[in-house]
């Protein structure tokens, strides 16, 4: 397929990934910060924002959600990742199925109601619209080369989100609901309890770590990333061994992670960096960058 | 209507008390269209979460008034500090009544109370929970009187219910009306499952390090059965149905894909009657043959205990701070509601003459049921209750006609109106000791000037605010100094940015021929 349909699939696959990620983890850090309004929430909405890499000192739980939610063109925001999925979305609409992007479209209208004194509300209506969209893509969307790029992406993007919700250590701040609140962000809570294990903050990091019943955990994010970029290799006849290296090793460092909890710190700390090295491989790769484009009009 | 005044949470003479001061304000901004348009947000978010409430067959959202009740630090103290006393009284109580009985010797409740309570069950005898706790949970209903007095106007020690429409609330009102929430510091609620099955966990039989706990439920079509499966899902422990257990060999076994699999721990939000055919009612298709006997061998532990209805019984109520007395030689810390105890001749005899002016109420009801509010009754109503409490008084209590207390509610129109409160708050015993929800429901009655608050009765519920504690007086919250707020970024929570193997928090990652997409669609 075209270098540039395989980026945008790629891409499209983060994008949607970390508006989802970004909306259930506002909706759960909305409802830890909107009930305490001790000055720990300023400390809480400057180690969140620093979290999710965005820029900007928030002293509330409105300001945090409104920063977070942000503008469309800044990607590392929730509008903007809406907006930059609308974008390659609409770039390989040819080659998606009709439905998807329609579902595409009414993400993106969801936004133009949101309403920042009410944004629990306004979030979940987005969840629900993404879901429909990632549905039409399980039900219809062909496993061809563009499917494996996305979904490669999602995974990718599904360990990023998850190192970095771990490094927040929310239980430092939050005692009694951190390790609760970082299930619930991510959708683990029901998992894990029926695990039967004691809701402790490090059972609840090991779990999102290596976990091979959850499907967000880095572990099975991570098995489902080489397998996604191995059957790209298959049908473009690429050798991929080389990009595959730092999600590989992460892959057996988890695979042998005892009870060191050191060593867990480490491969969450890692993990941002794997899934940042694995991009720039798979982009230098397969994507044929082409210099800086002039658009003339 | 009433006769007296009754308080009001929120106002004094149409002014806000100071507690709610902000909260008022904030409240009297919302015109009635916008807080109708709330409602139809509240509603549509209940129904899509599924948060229901069976009435009379029908499935529906229990509805949530959207204005919170607010409970200060020291008023809390008081509450929890009285409930534990009260739970910590009744659990030796029933200890006692299912042991050695010495209560009876030293006079201090009539035995004929206690053996002719419907509740009071001779199969539950010498059962000794592994742990020493029967009331693993309990909800105390809490009302406050026209003189500001907070009292107990009744013990649930059963299976009290509505614990999930507190956590759920809480969620609700972060969804339809952030902005009251403005100002304010409040005590989670979330823990409550935490805190459940580690009780449960605790009054496991042997010492096991994964328990196997249940949920038992009658089934989908029981009025809370969203609660139980709510329950289970946020304990991760199997909601199942009498029909999915069986005992063999004095143990209880949950019959499963795998095969068969013990059962430790039984959370039941079955009625005593019902659980073991056995022993109670023999045509009960809800519950397990065998489990009591199981319970009795103590390889299995059911909670609450079976027969702890003896001490939730109406007619044992007026004696519960005779019992606190006696058991822990202390001053009830919450008073009761005055109550006539209606065996006494005298006492009859006034509470004949004086129907019009009382609540009756039979002992074993519950939900509302069965009360006949005096100033309000008809006289041909009256003369009927006058013959029922003559023919069979033990069936019976009396108490003064008491004006709950009032808070602000949204009414229908938009507007917002006062409507009559109780409270029920939630307590866990696991044995170590007895911890109070911060928080739990209050129930209000929607229709003007009702006193009663049930939800069977067509009442709703309000997001019950605990304050937390100040912020040099943390409570359950790792200490926050000066030093460390003014540099956030610069705390122990963010991983170093130096060494080898750590990489700071970076911002996301981005296409990065995205700009210039972006810029060809607006081009």
């Amino acid at each position: 397929m075209l270098s540039r349909l395989a980026e945008s699939s790629f891409w499209l696959g983060r994008y949607l990934e970390r508006a989802e990620g970004m909306s259930r983890l506002l909706i759960e850090f909305h409802q830890l910060l909107i009930q305490d309004n001790r000055t720990h929430v300023r400390r809480g909405s400057a180690l969140i924002s620093h979290g999710l890499g965005l820029e900007g000192e928030p002293k509330t739980a409105r300001e945090l959600v409104g920063l977070a939610y942000g503008e469309p063109l800044n990607p590392g925001t929730l509008l903007g990742s809406i907006h930059s999925a609308r974008s390659n979305a609409r770039l390989i609409r040819d080659i998606l199925p009709s439905d998807f992007y329609q579902a595409m479209n009414h993400v993106s209208a969801a936004t133009d109601e949101f309403s920042l004194a009410a944004p629990g509300r306004s979030l979940r209506v987005i969840l629900d619209r993404l879901a429909v969209v990632n549905g039409i893509f399980e039900w219809l969307a062909p496993e061809d080369e563009s499917a494996h790029f996305l979904t490669l992406g999602r995974s990718l993007e599904r360990m990023d989100l998850m190192s970095r919700l771990l490094s927040l250590k929310l239980e430092n701040e939050w005692r009694d609901q951190g390790p609760a609140t970082t299930l619930r962000s991510v959708g683990a809570l029901n998992t894990y309890l029926r695990e039967r294990v004691p809701l402790t903050s490090n059972g609840v990091r090991k779990f999102l770590v290596e976990s091979d019943t959850f499907p967000r955990s880095i572990a099975e994010c991570a098995k489902r990333a080489d397998v996604e970029l191995r059957e790209v290799a298959t049908m473009t006849q690429l050798r991929v061994d080389d990009i595959l290296r730092p999600i590989g090793m992460l892959e057996s460092q988890i695979k042998y992670l005892n009870d060191d909890s050191d060593e867990l710190e480490r491969i969450i700390s890692q993990t941002t960096s794997a899934v940042a090295q694995t991009t720039d491989g798979i982009g230098l790769r397969f994507f044929r960058p082409v210099g800086s484009i002039v658009w003339s009009n | 209507m009433t006769h007296f005044q009754a308080l009001d949470e929120f106002l004094v003479e149409g002014q806000p008390r100071e507690l709610v001061a902000t909260l008022w304000q904030e409240l009297t901004k919302i015109t009635p269209p916008d807080w109708i348009s709330k409602a139809k947000q509240r509603d549509l978010y209940l129904a899509m979460q599924g948060i229901t409430f069976t009435l009379s067959g029908v499935e529906r959202p229990l509805p949530v008034d959207l204005v919170p009740r607010i409970i200060d630090i020291s008023e809390w103290k008081h509450l929890e500090a009285g409930i534990k006393q009260r739970i910590k009284a009744l659990e030796l109580f029933l200890d006692d009544v299912y042991g050695k009985q010495q209560l009876f010797a030293d006079r201090v409740v009539p035995k004929s109370l206690i053996v002719t309570s419907e509740h009071f069950h001779r199969s539950a005898h010498g059962i000794s929970p592994a742990n020493g706790v029967r009331i693993h949970v309990s909800g105390i209903d809490i009302v406050r009187d026209q003189h500001g007095v907070l009292r107990v106007l009744e013990d649930n020690l059963r299976s009290p219910s509505g614990v999930s429409y507190v956590l759920e609330n809480r969620r609700t009102m972060a969804h339809v009306v952030p902005e009251l929430f403005n100002d304010y510091s409040i005590r989670s609620v979330d823990e409550y499952p935490e805190r459940l099955l580690a009780a449960l966990v605790s009054a496991a039989p042997e010492k096991k390090s994964h328990p196997n706990v249940v949920v038992l439920t009658p089934g989908v079509h029981n009025s809370a059965h969203f609660e139980h499966a709510f329950l289970a899902r946020r304990m991760g422990v199997e909601l199942v149905e009498g029909r999915d257990l069986y005992c063999k060999n004095n143990q209880v076994f949950m019959r499963t894909t795998k095969g068969s699999e013990q059962v430790d721990v039984i959370y039941r939000r079955i009625d005593d009657d019902f659980l073991d055919p056995i022993h109670f009612k023999p045509d009960s298709v809800l519950g397990i043959p065998g489990i009591i006997n199981a319970a009795r061998a103590n390889n299995v532990s059911i909670a609450n205990g079976v027969g702890n209805g003896v001490a939730d019984d109406k007619a044992l109520y007026p004696y519960v701070p005779k019992l606190i007395e006696y058991y822990l030689n202390e001053t009830p810390i919450i008073p009761n509601v005055d109550t006539y105890d209606l065996q006494l001749p005298d006492a009859l005899d006034f509470v004949l003459s004086n129907l019009n002016e009382l609540v009756v109420k039979p002992v074993a009801g519950s939900g509302g049921y069965g009360i006949t509010i005096g100033p309000r009754a008809s006289k041909d109503e009256l003369k009927v209750v006058a013959k029922e409490i003559s023919r069979n008084p033990r069936n019976w209590i009396a108490q003064p006609l008491i004006a709950l207390s009032t808070c602000p509610t949204v009414v229908e129109d938009g507007t917002i109106a006062s409507r009559h409160i109780d409270f029920r708050p939630f307590a866990v015993n696991d044995g170590n000791e007895v911890w109070v929800l911060p928080g739990g429901l209050t129930r209000v009655a929607l229709v003007a000037g009702n006193v009663v608050v049930n939800s069977s009765q067509g009442g709703g519920s309000k997001d019950t605010w605990v304050l937390a504690a100040s912020e040099s007086e943390p409570q359950s919250y790792p200490e926050v100094t000066s030093d460390e707020l003014q540099d956030p970024l610069d705390s122990e929570i963010i991983p170093a940015t130096a060494g080898p193997d750590v990489l700071p928090i970076t911002r996301m990652q981005q296409q990065e021929e995205q700009q210039q997409q972006i810029g060809a669609e607006n081009a």
